[in-house]
């Protein structure tokens, strides 16, 4: 079967690493669907005694990115994140996807047999 | 409590114009909003945790577009099976793109001029979609895996051009 050479990503190891997306159902439509971070948050402070008037743009982790699933999707993230980390790194992509990072297609494998054990059809990994 | 917006695909119009029963492009956007449904987006971490109980089942366009992702989707999964293209393949994603923006596109104007006429025409649509976002990502789809519909390929080349 055809696949994979356009998934890869080289780590800042220099080790060709496969990135897929993570999909969990909608818990309207049951659609495979996956948050994407279109914007990082804009984090400003304030103090007791002074203005601060620094605004410091700021991204998310991968898995606190699969936190804000919560309530979206059709399962609980935190139960999703515990099967993945086994597999692979959650990670945020270059457009802000919600992803997958692995050594390998096996353990790309291996976690798409896995979810599909514990959630069912539930939970997709896909480019 | 504060309330967070509806996903993106509730508040898409072609959606909602089939909520609405009418063809879209409609301006709707938050009309759906705040409604005894919507509750389900109040921040989840302030709630009771997940609800394990189907909220949404019991509405008709819900239970209506539940069963055109599902047809789409076993179409899609089998189609990929017939191609022998692995679910992992990069060039899916540009594909499934292209096939949506596509299908939203082109679905109400089906829907209007009666090409699509029930739900199992709106998954044949979106089935043609995928098919011609695939060959435009060099993997070809042959008649014999694939026959096509003539009156939906006719269609999709008026729209197309």
């Amino acid at each position: 079967m055809a696949g994979g050479c356009q998934n890869r990503q080289v780590s800042p190891r220099g080790i060709k690493m496969i990135r897929l997306r993570l999909f969990g159902r909608c818990r309207i439509y049951h659609d495979p669907v996956s948050p994407v971070l279109r914007a990082p948050a804009q984090i400003g402070w304030e103090a007791w005694f002074r203005r601060i008037d620094l605004i410091t743009p700021q991204g998310l982790r991968g898995e606190e990115l699969l936190f804000r699933t919560r309530g979206w999707w059709t399962v609980e993230p935190a139960e999703v994140a515990e099967v993945v980390k086994k597999h692979g790194r959650l990670v945020v992509g270059d457009e802000g996807e919600l992803m997958v990072e692995f050594p390998d297609e096996k353990a790309a494998e291996n976690l798409a047999a896995a979810l599909a054990e514990r959630f069912g059809n539930q939970v997709l990994i896909a480019p | 409590m504060p309330r967070y917006e509806a996903p993106e695909i509730l508040r898409s119009e072609t959606y909602l114009g089939v909520r609405r029963n009418k063809p879209s492009p409609c301006s709707t956007r938050g009309r759906i909003r705040g409604t005894k449904q919507m509750g389900i987006f109040q921040h989840p971490d302030r709630g009771k945790g997940m609800p394990t109980q189907d909220e949404w089942g019991h509405d008709p366009t819900v239970q209506m577009m539940r069963r055109i992702f599902s047809l789409v989707e076993k179409s899609q999964k089998d189609l990929l099976r017939d191609l022998k293209i692995s679910s992992f393949d990069p060039r899916l994603r540009r594909a499934r793109s292209r096939a949506r923006d596509l299908f939203e596109q082109t679905w109400p104007l089906a829907t209007q001029k009666e090409v699509v006429v029930n739900e199992g025409g709106a998954a044949l649509l979106y089935m043609h979609c995928l098919s011609h976002a695939l060959k435009l990502n060099g993997i070809e789809v042959l008649e014999q895996v694939w026959p096509e519909d003539a009156r939906i390929v006719r269609f999709l080349r008026e729209e197309l051009r």
